[in-house]
């Protein structure tokens, strides 16, 4: 079965237009050393239960993202209601993009992740019904689903929402010196590999260390493989 | 071998339709870096009555299948109906399901019935898988089962486990010695121990390797625990 089918079915079970999903990285300290090595991060892969909801997604990420306060505000909050009535009127608001592909209110629920604890995953709930999503009481009733709905999605497509690899904090080239540094192989080896020199290693190294936060060689495949960036 | 008793696996037990469960963690077979003595050390089980029974009967039939069905390395389930050999019950379901925190060990999930099991639970076999992940993942936290099999098999002792955690937590050979009461010599005694036992060349790789025995996944997570 697909996970936009999965995404769907939850969505007309309960009602909500669409639902959709990422993941995003809890620890603070992590995330701040992304923030300052890419000034903006923004992601590129979000799962969504139609293609409606993926079209939406897209342009509020190209448009709003940088501009929008409620991205900050729902980074910390486990339930967060992206609410635009403070907006300035005479501006084009993010609630026009809403509108535009048909919803009314969005709601972001997160949900905690027992493969890491750095991760933590965030469901985008996208109605037109206001009244519904304010319910603590349905944000309860959903809440186990939406746990499980989590975990099938990381049994099937976890490399491709990694958030590491989602947000390119790390490249492909990043991804493949680690795979050869957790398997023995020598500096000199690994430069021959990805066509560096011996010092250029060294650097790419550096930087991989001050991305993820790591001490030392061994910190650092520990934090890889705690992530899941090494295959 | 153990066993623990687990009030919790009523519920999963429950939605598949059975009456009796048993979880056990174990190395996938054809890797195993030394010998070990049984391949089963600690059994979970939702039932009194089921624990006496589930040693005496399905251990041994087990150890030797055990063998012969190879596990995926896919991340694939595989759901295997067996007729039972004991009083227990008529039914038996094994699952086996890949650990994701853990390359190179698995979970197996043993449900007893005496009725048939929930078909359409089975059949929607990624549900089910991701109701199995949580429930191992869960029983690993609390009585952190995979260490104990480690322990327990002899493959490791608690002093090489200790040190290898604080290896991967980037603490140095000199901090590690204050802090074990070693000198730096032994320290690296133990860490040469551990790079054998793992067949690592260098210590990077012995930190990968350990993380693919599930060593280095199970930190702090009792606060996801707690809410859930």
């Amino acid at each position: 079965m697909k996970l936009s089918t999965i995404l769907a079915e939850f969505s007309s079970h309960y009602g909500i237009c669409d639902t959709m999903f990422a993941l995003d990285i809890n620890n603070e300290k992590m995330f701040n050393s992304l923030a300052k090595i890419k000034k903006t991060p923004s992601r590129s892969n979000i799962l969504s239960s139609s293609l409606n909801a993926s079209q939406y997604s897209i342009e509020s990420r190209k448009k709003w993202s940088k501009v929008d306060p409620n991205l900050q505000m729902s980074l910390t909050n486990p339930m967060h209601h992206w609410d635009y009535s403070s907006w300035p009127e005479e501006q084009h608001s993010p609630q026009d993009s809403l509108t535009k592909y048909g919803y009314e209110t969005k709601v972001s629920v997160e949900t905690p992740c027992m493969l890491n604890t750095n991760w933590i995953g965030r469901f985008y709930l996208v109605t037109k019904n206001i009244d519904q999503l304010e319910n603590p009481r349905f944000i309860k009733k959903i809440d186990s689903d939406l746990r499980d709905i989590h975990y099938m999605i990381m049994t099937k497509e976890m490399n491709y929402l990694n958030p590491f690899s989602d947000y390119r904090v790390i490249k492909e080239r990043d991804k493949k010196i680690l795979a050869m540094i957790s398997q023995g192989r020598s500096r000199e080896h690994i430069a021959n590999e990805c066509y560096l020199t011996p010092r250029g290693v060294d650097y790419c190294v550096q930087q991989l260390k001050k991305k993820l936060g790591a001490s030392n060689y061994a910190n650092l495949i520990k934090i890889a493989s705690q992530n899941y960036l090494i295959e | 071998m153990k066993t623990v008793l687990e009030k919790e696996l009523n519920e999963i037990a429950k939605k598949f339709g059975a009456e009796k469960c048993a979880v056990f963690f174990r190395l996938n077979s054809d890797e195993q870096p030394v010998e070990v003595k049984t391949s089963i050390m600690t059994v979970v089980v939702n039932d009194r009555n089921a624990e006496d029974e589930m040693c005496l009967e399905y251990c041994n039939t087990f150890k030797m299948s055990a063998k012969s069905l190879s596990l995926s390395k896919q991340n694939t389930s595989k759901f295997v109906f067996r007729k039972s050999f004991s009083s227990l019950g008529t039914n038996v379901l094994s699952i086996d399901i890949p650990l994701l925190i853990a390359e190179r060990i698995s979970v197996r999930f043993i449900f007893l019935s005496s009725h048939s099991f929930n078909q359409e639970l089975i059949e929607q076999s990624d549900f089910a898988q991701a109701k199995l992940l949580n429930c191992a993942l869960f029983l690993n936290n609390k009585y952190s089962l995979i260490s104990n099999m480690l322990l327990d098999c002899g493959m490791l002792n608690p002093k090489l486990l200790n040190i290898i955690s604080m290896v991967a937590n980037g603490t140095s050979r000199d901090d590690i010695s204050e802090i074990m009461n070693l000198s730096v010599r032994g320290v690296d005694y133990y860490i040469d121990m551990a790079k054998q036992i793992f067949d690592a060349k260098t210590m990077p790789e012995l930190v990968y390797i350990a993380s693919q025995y599930g060593l280095i996944h199970n930190v702090s997570i009792e606060r996801v625990c707690n809410e859930a």
